[in-house]
């Protein structure tokens, strides 16, 4: 009956769209809930929080950034890309009086190999939600700016 | 063009920054004139038919309610003669480098002047004042705001302990608050904050470990008196302590008999969010 192995078939797609719309909902719920607390941060310590935007030698050719920032009352840690090439950040330097940062880590590339990963920036627009973290992104032997700003 | 776009841009800021900036913080600071006082010394503080020092008008009366209190940092305009200055607040670096910040061009950004909720020791020094409701049968006092977006913060009287902090306690702006009397005190015990907002008139920084005890006395019928102490060791090397004293209004905001708080809703007038984003 062809008509009745094409409804099978319709059935069959629609379970597999419903699982794959599951995996997504659990995916979203779990990288949702690791994050959570520093997302709802905003008027607080001026680092805590997401922080989006990219790095790059020329402004055609940027590489995306992800970091997550958290503050546990001496010092600031932070997720660089979460993700399954994430890396942890043990901490990230603020100095108030310039609001300078700086941080280095051993990272991955975007092939997933180990390479050396440090920036050095400048908060700008401190008090408002949306501020910006800008400076020099230096990644093995390539250099070049990065600007990330913070998610409202 | 774009030099013209530039100015009209800067006009903007600099009228979004003289509506919201100076004026409003003159209004904060003297809070309602409460005209309708009557002469001579302040009566005593009024009772409930418990024997307890009651928070609004007193048994047989309707009107009033508090106004605008001063600052928990430094001296004069009711604030407490114990207040710390601000070179004596115990900031972490970032918290003392981002209050200066804020006290000058940062102010534009105080999220209050986007309308969002007040919390802590900030919810008692809007204008258009506050109402404090015990509502003795279901163990809750109730604080009512006519200033800023018009909203309430519940104090849970029962017992009851603050839910501990893990993923299930959402933060808030007015955070979860338990009371006591000790005496005629109303001790009241709160966090769980969210950091959406400056919880004090300036920006004094907090983040979500903000732990705040609070003190409500009521020296005679006129006057509240505010006590707090700020434990955030996110945010200060060590808990520190202060406060202000609120005045009761006897009449309307514009003057006329009645101390009724007026309707007023911040949103209603907000006009400049695209601005001051």
């Amino acid at each position: 009956m062809p008509g009745q192995r094409e409804r099978l078939g319709a059935a069959e797609i629609a379970h597999r769209i419903m699982n794959t719309r599951l995996l997504l909902v659990i995916i979203f719920l779990v990288a949702f809930l690791s994050i959570g607390p520093s997302i709802f941060a905003q008027e607080g310590h001026p680092l805590v929080g997401s922080w989006h935007g990219s790095w790059g030698a020329t402004p055609e050719k940027r590489t995306d950034i992800t970091l997550v920032i958290d503050y546990d009352g001496k010092k600031a840690t932070a997720l660089l890309n979460p993700g399954l090439n994430s890396v942890h950040i043990d901490e990230i330097t603020l100095d108030p009086s310039t609001w300078s940062i700086h941080f280095a880590v051993e990272g991955k590339d975007q092939s997933g190999l180990p390479v050396h990963v440090s920036a050095e920036g400048k908060i700008e627009n401190i008090t408002n939600v949306r501020r910006s973290i800008s400076g020099t992104w230096t990644e093995g032997s390539a250099k070049g700016s990065f600007k990330i700003v913070r998610d409202n | 063009m774009p030099n013209i776009a530039r100015i009209l841009r800067l006009v903007g800021l600099a009228a979004s920054l003289a509506w919201f900036g100076p004026a409003t913080l003159s209004a904060q600071t003297q809070g309602p004139v409460g005209k309708g006082r009557p002469k001579g010394p302040a009566a005593a503080a009024p009772r409930n038919a418990d024997g307890r020092i009651a928070f609004g008008p007193g048994p047989g009366k309707t009107t009033g309610f508090w106004g605008g209190g001063g600052s928990i940092v430094g001296k004069g305009r009711g604030s407490l003669a114990t207040n710390p200055t601000v070179d004596e607040v115990p900031f972490q670096p970032w918290a003392a480098a981002l209050y200066r910040i804020r006290q000058g061009p940062g102010q534009k950004d105080d999220p209050h002047a986007r309308c969002l909720p007040p919390g802590g020791p900030r919810q008692f020094q809007t204008p258009n004042g506050f109402e404090i409701l015990e509502i003795a049968d279901q163990k809750k006092v109730v604080i009512l705001f006519g200033g800023g977006p018009r909203s309430w913060r519940t104090i849970y009287m029962d017992g009851r302990s603050i839910p501990a902090a893990n993923e299930d306690r959402i933060p808030t702006y007015f955070g979860y608050s338990t009371g006591k009397w000790e005496g005629d005190t109303l001790v009241v015990e709160s966090e769980g904050y969210n950091e959406k907002f400056w919880f004090h008139r300036g920006g004094l920084p907090h983040t979500d470990a903000l732990h705040l005890t609070e003190r409500f006395s009521r020296t005679d019928y006129d006057t509240l008196k505010y006590d707090v102490t700020v434990n955030d060791p996110k945010a200060y090397t060590k808990p520190w302590s202060g406060g202000f004293t609120v005045p009761w209004i006897y009449t309307n905001w514009d003057g006329t008999p009645g101390g009724e708080i007026q309707e007023y809703l911040c949103q209603d007038n907000e006009r400049d969010w695209e601005r001051l984003k």
